[in-house]
């Protein structure tokens, strides 16, 4: 390009050199325009991109959806199952403590026998009266019906009761 | 000549009761009546016959049941006549029943949300065997049982029992903050052989305090101010360096398992620790030797919501400068210092050893008005706030899930130096223990380690052991354990009055009860509550049989019939079966049950090994930040 300008009239030269900064600004603005055209389109791939892997979350969202509502569901059922087990569990402690007491009771009558064989409860009165023999007969009176008494409130405790068997047997062995 | 007639009842009579009679040849004013051993008063009585004098004899204190004698003397002391009188009740009537329930009194209101039933009650003389208490709402409690009661003992001189015939049982009513609920109460007595006795219902209303809008803002904004605080403190943290907060520095049970734990921490993990605690004691001086820094602080303030939040404060700013990675609180009454050092940042594990509903342990230690609302607000948010519950037995992990979530609960169970005897004692060391100790070689030695204290239930086996005498006379009970508290005082009343010297020892607290254990024949643990027994576990280690109450984590380590015996707590007809199950085994049987016994729980009876595991859990949460 001939850049000399002189022999062109003034007017004319400035024209040009006015057309010529503005051509330089055109270029440059659209070197930028096209790097900023570039970025876009990079920008839109990547939207796309992104578009599509969310698509395709999307898609895979009612699966997830679900699978993380069975497992909900699944961590639910297994606190259910634990709460039941736990109640049967208490339910049967309950009943073992029901079966202990009554086994407890069985153990314990076992012992009063035991320990009534053993002649842990032999009468301890001794009566010691020193009267005449209207009173003697009186007192013998008293006391006879106190006996009779006594043993009848023996005969009717748990103890005497329990033994009866082991009396039986006993009277049965001599 | 003098002479003298009485008239005895036609039958059975109760604790209190008139006798008739007459003498002959003496005035009244010379004639003494003696009931039960002691002197009756006497008046003048019509129904003589001719020439006689007429008299009525009336008890002038309690007298227990039995065959009970009835003397009338004369001049000099001269014995007129001498008869027996029964004390008691006729087959299928109700037995005689002493009872008097101290609380809740009738249509009274109690305060919070949980009821106290307190009393004392003989049953044919004896304490019952079992106390049940029915609270509207609440299901059947079994009250805890032979409690001291110094005033019944002075009012029954003849009942050896009177002085443990305390009961008292703690039933938490589910009612929200701010709700109120009228219920019944009743209690049941009841004692093999002797029979049930139910008190008539009476009605109480349980209202639990609504919380202070007021305490609420207050709580919040001391909060934050608390956070402005921290703030300005540098949060550099050692991962490696742990802060203990722990309730005392005392001799007991949880402060020797601590004590325990951090040596293993510093010596064998290379942990570094530094120690908060309110009450200072003897194990500072092994701190100091494991190179542990202490830092004293005052008790914790849990009274009002402005006092937890200012030592809430202090105490995070502590954890916060101490340049730790991870703290370590110790026992469930510490929560504020848990509290605070989630308010720190820092990763923290708590270890609960007790096993009791927050109800009644807030109640045991704070008392019927309890924790203010928001104290017991932040107590609930510490639980749930932790990255770690650590707890001694699964009964009491399973307790406490519900505050927290099930992956931050963990059972680290642990174990004893006893581990060392191996399951087994050679019969030169026990002979050597029992002359040691005095215990007579051929004696059936029963033994109770702990220190003694109403929840552990040495009164009911001593009670219990007294029924077996007839099977085994050569049993000898050794409760080492005793000082001179209420429940010990007691219990050496107890052994007073039923002439026991010879057959209970009470062994005042021993550093080291090891001889007692190697001397022993069976071991019995009666608590009520226990989480994990360590005494149960050195008598496993020395080869001792196990008889416990089936409570936590007793059952965890003893299995029925299997690995020894359970029995019901706070039932002494339960305890006496227990016993003479224990007797009624061969003694070849009684070495096999102790053998699985310590093959069962071989696997965590070494003591590092729960080091190992805490350690592990101090790194974990460490390591993985605050959550």
């Amino acid at each position: 390009m001939n850049d000399d300008l002189s022999d062109l009239p003034g007017p004319v030269r400035a024209e040009l050199t006015r057309l010529r900064a503005e051509r330089v600004v055109f270029v440059s603005e659209r070197e930028k325009l096209l790097g900023q055209l570039q970025e876009a389109d990079t920008s839109a791939r990547e939207l796309l991109a992104d578009r599509d892997r969310l698509a395709a979350q999307v898609a895979e969202l009612p699966e997830t959806v679900r699978s993380s509502e069975e497992q909900t569901a699944s961590i639910e059922a297994l606190r259910a199952e634990l709460a039941v087990a736990r109640q049967e569990r208490d339910a049967l402690r309950n009943e073992l403590t029901g079966t202990r007491a009554e086994r407890d009771a069985l153990r314990l009558r076992l012992l009063d026998a035991e320990v009534v064989l053993a002649g842990r409860e032999a009468p301890a009165s001794v009566p010691t009266t020193s009267a005449g023999a209207a009173d003697r007969i009186a007192a013998a009176e008293a006391r006879a019906a106190h006996l009779a008494r006594e043993l009848a409130a023996t005969r009717a405790t748990i103890s005497w009761r329990v033994t009866a068997p082991l009396r039986a047997v006993r009277r049965k062995s001599r | 000549m003098s002479s003298a007639f009485v008239d005895l009842p036609s039958g059975p009579v109760g604790h209190q009761f008139e006798l008739s009679g007459w003498v002959r040849g003496i005035a009244l004013a010379d004639v003494t009546v003696r009931i039960a051993g002691h002197e009756a008063t006497l008046r003048e009585h019509g129904g003589a016959p001719d020439g006689a004098a007429g008299w009525a004899a009336h008890t002038t204190r309690p007298v227990p049941n039995g065959v009970q004698p009835v003397s009338v003397f004369g001049h000099a002391g001269e014995l007129l006549a001498q008869e027996v009188v029964i004390v008691g009740s006729n087959e299928g009537d109700d037995p005689l029943a002493l009872v008097e329930l101290d609380g809740p009194a009738p249509d009274s209101e109690v305060a919070g949300d949980l009821v106290l039933v307190t009393g004392w009650a003989m049953l044919n003389s004896r304490a019952p065997s079992m106390v049940e208490v029915f609270v509207e709402g609440s299901g059947v409690t079994r009250a805890r049982t032979r409690l001291p009661r110094p005033d019944v003992g002075a009012a029954f001189p003849d009942f050896p029992d009177a002085v443990v015939s305390g009961f008292e049982a703690r039933v938490p009513v589910d009612i929200p903050p701010g709700g109120a609920r009228r219920v019944s109460v009743r209690v049941r007595l009841t004692t093999h052989g002797a029979g049930e006795w139910t008190s008539p219902t009476r009605f109480v209303t349980v209202r639990n305090p609504a919380g202070d809008a007021a305490d609420e803002l207050l709580a919040d904004q001391l909060e934050e101010q608390t956070a402005g605080l921290l703030e300005r403190v540098s949060d550099r943290r050692d991962p490696k360096h742990v802060l203990v907060l722990t309730h005392s520095l005392a001799i007991g049970g949880g402060q020797l398992w601590l004590q325990e734990l951090l040596t293993g921490l510093v010596k064998k993990h290379d942990w570094r620790a530094t120690v908060v605690t309110p009450v200072d004691g003897p194990l500072r001086d092994d701190c100091a030797a494991l190179g542990v820094p202490v830092h004293l602080t005052s008790h914790y303030r849990i009274g009002d919501i402005a006092s937890y939040e200012g030592h809430v404060s202090e105490l995070a700013l502590v954890a916060r400068a101490s340049g730790a990675g991870v703290a370590l609180v110790n026992t469930l009454g510490a929560f504020s210092a848990a509290d605070a050092t989630k308010r720190a940042g820092l990763p923290t594990a708590w270890v609960v050893h007790e096993s009791f509903e927050l109800a009644d342990f807030s109640f045991q230690n704070w008392g019927p008005a309890g924790l203010a609302p928001a104290v017991k607000q932040r107590w609930e948010r510490s639980l749930n706030a932790v990255d770690q519950l650590l707890f001694v037995a699964d009964a009491t992990r399973e307790m406490f899930v519900g505050h927290s979530a099930p992956q931050r609960c963990r059972t680290i169970r642990y174990g004893t130096p006893m581990v060392r005897f191996g399951g087994r004692i050679s019969e030169h060391r026990r002979r050597e223990a029992r002359e040691r100790l005095g215990v007579p070689q051929d004696a059936l030695l029963l033994l109770n380690v702990g220190v003694v204290e109403p929840r552990k239930g040495q009164a009911g086996l001593i009670s219990a052991a007294e029924r077996v005498r007839h099977v085994a006379p050569n049993l000898v009970v050794a409760i080492v354990g005793q000082h001179p508290t209420p429940y010990g005082l007691a219990l050496d009343d107890l052994v007073e009055r039923g002439e026991l010297e010879e057959s209970v020892r009470l062994v005042p607290i021993q550093r080291d009860p090891t001889p007692w254990f190697h001397a022993a024949d069976l071991f019995v643990n009666a608590s009520d509550i226990e989480s994990l027994p360590r005494s149960i576990l050195e008598a496993v280690c020395c080869g001792l049989p196990v008889l416990a109450s089936d409570v936590f984590g007793a059952r965890e380590m003893i299995e029925d019939g299997r690995t020894g015996w359970l029995f019901e707590p706070n039932n002494a007809d339960a305890l006496t079966v227990a016993l003479l199950r224990a007797l009624d085994t061969p003694a070849e049987r009684r070495r096999e049950l102790a053998d699985n016994a310590f093959a069962k729980l071989s696997d965590w009876l070494d003591p590092t090994g729960y080091a190992d595991e805490y350690s592990d859990v101090l790194s974990e949460i460490a390591n993985q930040g605050e959550r």
